[in-house]
């Protein structure tokens, strides 16, 4: 690969060229500016907003000047063609950084592996739910969590709660939903197993009903020991306790926004209601001291 | 040996014969479901003598009083779950008409339906807020000292608690499937609340919704009542009369008004997770309800099989109360049926009006002051 010699086309050239259109436009912006002699009599017109893009334009154009002026130092543009070196040297550390962030946040999707046990497709179901539980408690949880910050970190930090809540509120649902739906599974098998049983004992219902029955009696059945387990009961009260934990950080968004449009928010009525309450209170005794009197 | 098998010739020609049938029975019931039905509940005439808030006295004035006719008015305190309609679901099964035609004064507190503002009313607003003042309202109109109350489910609770407070203004106290000892594991109810964040769920939903607490019930027997209803509705659904009272019982069942926040709180805590009633312990408006204090007569009922509030949550009110006029009754049926079916119907409301009889004095004290 050969560099270009052509002077026309080389960058320093360029560059100065630009430079002195560059120059000369914003000189030919200032002129409207009044020449410094008359600067008194209108000093005290003056507004900030003038001043502002005077002092911008003179900076500017001393700038310009001197950049467009020929050094006996070599240029600093005369290396200009290295630029792009320049650049890539400057913002690869920043790419290198990004790259890296998102490696980890492969990595983490990736260590769902971490979870799976090969091969195992009888509890496909409860550890696709565990799956996604510990995935999310451990790898993604933390997104959630990372420190807002300047002036709207504490909106953004409910944005975030919610978000946080929200998932939580769909993976114990989805592991809750999946105890409701065990017994079906159980029942299915046990009433083949039943039929089966019968059918040996030549004692097999001759009503479609009857079968209707044995079903339901099954599913009854599993739906009570399953009620009482440990396991369920320990279930359920994680769905409740996350389904609260949703509503108050849907509520905390909600009341920011009723806030910020002035309409009285839950907690803020809350508040009236607890007092009325207590005044309500305050008076029936006051009435039966009275009627008592 | 003959190898058993499926009779699949007989289950098809049973199945042929279903399909004939099922044919007739959907054109039937859709004469039945387009045509006109009767479901209208809660029919028996009232009058509202009170109101405070959103709740409301009702009185039910008997058209006849026949000889020997209770003289002390009756308040009927139901549960804060569902509504005191259940008592007059359907004409010839009602419980208030029953009272009624033995000429009985009868009271019923609705509840109403609580609003976000009355989810700081705590069981003590209820207790000696909204039910004192209309047994007081009662006493006034009835010229009477002291009133007899019936109390249900919750209401029973909340009777009991009342009785122990004003023994003064209580004659006689029936408590029907009336919880006072939650430490049994016997119901899934007792068992699930155990495991139930009471502080979570008002903190963060203020009232409890009926709709949840319904959910919650359905719960408690998916396969029976979230299934095999319907599937007996569909068995039964060309039978005019029995559509109409099914529908009855699903307007009811579904007429649910949310709990106030601070008094699911507590009677969660305190009853369900602490068990406190039961030994005395529970603390209501600061003040300990002492079951010593219960001194008036207590007929205590209860069924066999309700699974809601199962026999061993009601059984030991009779021996920790002050009085030692205490009966335990102990019908064959559920949770519901002791006031809607046709059986208990017959032997429910006769053995109160019975008892009440028996306890009656031929004139009532009048009011002091």
């Amino acid at each position: 690969m050969t560099e270009s010699t052509d002077a026309s086309t080389h960058p320093a050239t360029m560059f100065d060229t630009w430079m002195k259109s560059v120059n000369d436009f914003w000189s030919n912006m200032a002129t409207p500016f009044p020449p410094s002699d008359i600067k008194e009599e209108i000093e005290k017109e003056k507004t900030s907003d003038t001043d502002f893009w005077k002092t911008g334009m003179e900076t500017w154009q001393s700038i310009a000047s001197a950049m467009s002026q020929s050094t006996p130092t070599p240029s600093p543009l005369a290396g200009i063609g290295t630029f792009p070196q320049t650049f890539l040297e400057m913002t690869q550390p920043v790419f290198s950084s990004i790259t890296q962030m998102l490696q980890q946040w492969q990595d983490q999707s990736l260590k769902s592996d971490d979870y799976i046990k090969p091969f195992d497709f009888n509890t496909i179901d409860t550890d696709i739910l565990n799956i996604w539980k510990k995935l999310y408690d451990n790898e993604f949880r933390k997104f959630f969590k990372i420190p807002q910050l300047g002036l709207a970190r504490e909106h953004q930090e409910k944005v975030a709660r919610f978000l946080d809540r929200f998932n939580l509120l769909q993976s114990t649902m989805a592991e809750f939903l999946n105890f409701l739906a065990i017994p079906f599974k159980k029942t299915h098998t046990n009433f083949q197993e039943k039929l089966t049983e019968l059918a040996q004992k030549n004692d097999l219902p001759r009503d479609v009903n009857d079968y209707y029955r044995i079903w339901l009696k099954i599913l009854e059945g599993h739906y009570m020991t399953l009620f009482q387990s440990p396991d369920y009961i320990h279930s359920l009260g994680k769905t409740l306790t996350a389904s609260a934990a949703y509503t108050r950080a849907k509520k905390e968004l909600v009341n920011d926004l009723l806030q910020q449009l002035s309409i009285p928010s839950s907690e803020h009525m809350d508040a009236v209601y607890k007092e009325l309450h207590g005044l309500k209170k305050r008076i029936k005794v006051l009435e039966k001291a009275i009627i008592n009197r | 040996m003959e190898k058993a098998g499926l009779p699949v010739d007989l289950i098809l020609s049973k199945l042929a014969e279903d399909t004939a049938k099922s044919q007739f029975r959907t054109q039937k019931a859709s004469e039945i479901l387009l045509g006109p039905l009767e479901t209208e509940i809660a029919q028996t005439p009232y009058d509202v003598v009170f109101e405070e808030d959103r709740v409301k006295l009702k009185y039910y004035q008997p058209k006849n009083r026949p000889n020997g006719h209770l003289k002390t008015p009756l308040l009927v305190i139901y549960a804060l779950i569902n509504r005191e309609t259940m008592l007059d679901l359907q004409p010839g099964k009602s419980v208030a008409k029953s009272f009624l035609d033995n000429g009985i004064d009868l009271y019923m507190i609705d509840w109403g339906y609580p609003t976000e503002k009355d989810k700081f009313l705590t069981i003590d607003d209820h207790v000696n807020g909204y039910i004192d003042d209309m047994v007081d309202v009662i006493r006034q109109r009835h010229n009477v000292e002291k009133i007899n109350i019936m109390g249900i489910c919750m209401g029973g609770t909340m009777s009991v608690i009342y009785s122990s407070f004003h023994p003064e203004k209580v004659k006689n106290l029936v408590t029907t499937v009336t919880p006072s000892n939650f430490d049994t594991d016997k119901g899934l109810l007792h068992v699930w609340m155990k495991q139930v964040d009471a502080d979570e769920l008002v903190d963060a939903y203020g009232n409890i919704s009926g709709d949840f607490m319904n959910f919650g019930f359905l719960l408690l027997n998916p396969a029976r009542l979230m299934l095999d209803k319907y599937v007996g509705f569909m068995e039964h659904v060309d039978n005019k009369e029995f559509v109409e009272n099914f529908v009855r019982m699903e307007k009811w069942i579904f007429d649910s008004p949310d709990i106030p926040g601070e008094t699911f709180r507590q009677f969660i805590k305190d009853c369900y997770q602490k068990n406190l009633l039961i030994q005395s312990k529970m603390k209501v408006g600061g003040r300990i309800v002492d079951l010593k204090n219960v001194t008036m007569p207590l007929l205590n009922i209860y069924g066999k099989f309700d699974h809601l509030v199962p026999p061993e949550a009601c059984k030991k009110l009779t021996g920790r109360i002050g009085s030692k006029d205490t009966e335990d009754v102990c019908l064959e049926t559920g949770h519901i049926g002791i006031y809607v079916s046709s059986k208990t119907q017959k032997e429910f409301v006769p053995k109160i009006i019975d008892w009440l009889k028996k306890r009656e004095r031929e004139t009532s004290e009048p009011v002091q002051g």
